[in-house]
């Protein structure tokens, strides 16, 4: 009778630890965000429609399987300019939602705006459209292991 | 007694939540706007929250800029700038120079705490008004450099709005000015 009421305990706690793991996930990976890569032809333009969905964990996550020798020789080339990125995201972490750079030319078309706790970077020019959202928190997170290495 | 604390506890939440948004929106923006003229010409906006610019600039170590400095020789012997400016904050308002010429105009005055300069030649017209506060910051007496990080600061620290420069010419018109907006409407 103990031995099975000690054996509910277990799986009662083992079943909290893995809702709670989950919730912890679902959390992470929710604010991690989703990096999106689109290219598609502009109007009247024939190419290929690419479309690419990452959660922004799994990147972040990816970092720290990275062969440490090509960490190092990409930290080397971030070192300079590391901790100026650093900063930059994080306070356009702290800014509202707005829009940093336009361009607006008669060929092509620039718009670097902050969104919802993503950078959202927009190019059209005469052949395609390519539309760019890398969530801040997983830029940060690849720029602070690339920095630790 | 607990209800009263429970409703303490959520008119201090409120208070937090309010002061943080006040905080937020108080910050002071950085507008650049560059249009150039005919069918081809390109428009380029900008907009920078002001702390971005000021603490993306204090992270800056490389040649003759470091933590938002730029090392520059202010007294090259011909101009004593922070001379000029020391005489200038002493000075009243009013009107300082007046280069009328044949191609080229220039005007510079003192008024209302600003520095007016404007510039009008044949190709252009160049109006920079700058707050002395900023000028102040911008110049650290007894160096040779130029704190571009305190002038951001201290034109954060301004409330007012300011256009600071206004190029307008043939080709291109260009704005750079500070305000409390997030866009250029």
């Amino acid at each position: 009778m103990k031995s099975s009421r000690s054996f509910l305990l277990l799986f009662a706690g083992v079943l909290l630890a893995l809702v709670a793991g989950g919730v912890a996930l679902a959390v992470a990976v929710h604010r991690a965000g989703v990096i999106v890569v689109e290219v598609t032809p502009a109007e009247g333009c024939h190419g290929d429609r690419v479309s690419l969905r990452v959660p922004g964990a799994l990147v972040a996550g990816a970092a720290f399987f990275l062969p440490e020798r090509e960490l190092r020789e990409a930290s080397a080339e971030l070192r300079r300019w590391g901790p100026l990125a650093l900063q930059a995201l994080h306070e356009l972490g702290r800014a509202p939602n707005c829009e940093l750079v336009r361009v607006d030319g008669p060929a092509e078309r620039v718009r670097i705006a902050k969104q919802d706790r993503c950078l959202v970077v927009d190019v059209r020019d005469g052949s395609e459209v390519v539309h760019l959202v890398v969530p801040l928190a997983t830029a940060k997170a690849v720029l602070q292991r690339l920095a630790r290495a | 007694m607990h209800r009263r604390t429970w409703l303490a506890s959520a008119v201090l939440v409120l208070a937090l939540a309010a002061v943080a948004a006040v905080a937020s929106a108080s910050d002071r923006w950085m507008h650049v706007r560059i249009v150039e003229s005919g069918e081809d010409g390109e428009s380029v906006s900008i907009n920078l929250p002001l702390p971005l610019a000021e603490s993306v600039l204090q992270s800056i170590d490389c040649h003759s800029i470091k933590s938002g400095k730029v090392q520059v020789k202010l007294s090259n012997g011909e101009i004593d700038l922070p001379a000029l400016h020391a005489a200038l904050r002493q000075a009243q308002d009013g009107e300082y120079i007046t280069v009328e010429g044949e191609d080229e105009n220039v005007r510079i005055a003192k008024r209302d705490g600003r520095l007016h300069i404007r510039a009008v030649d044949d190709d252009e017209t160049v109006n920079i008004q700058i707050d002395l506060a900023v000028l102040d910051a911008l110049l650290s007496p007894g160096t040779d450099e130029i704190d571009v990080r305190a002038a951001l600061h201290a034109l954060a620290e301004t409330k007012q709005d300011t256009e600071l420069i206004r190029v307008e010419g043939e080709d291109e018109t260009v704005r750079i000015w500070i305000d409390g907006r997030a866009d250029q409407e």
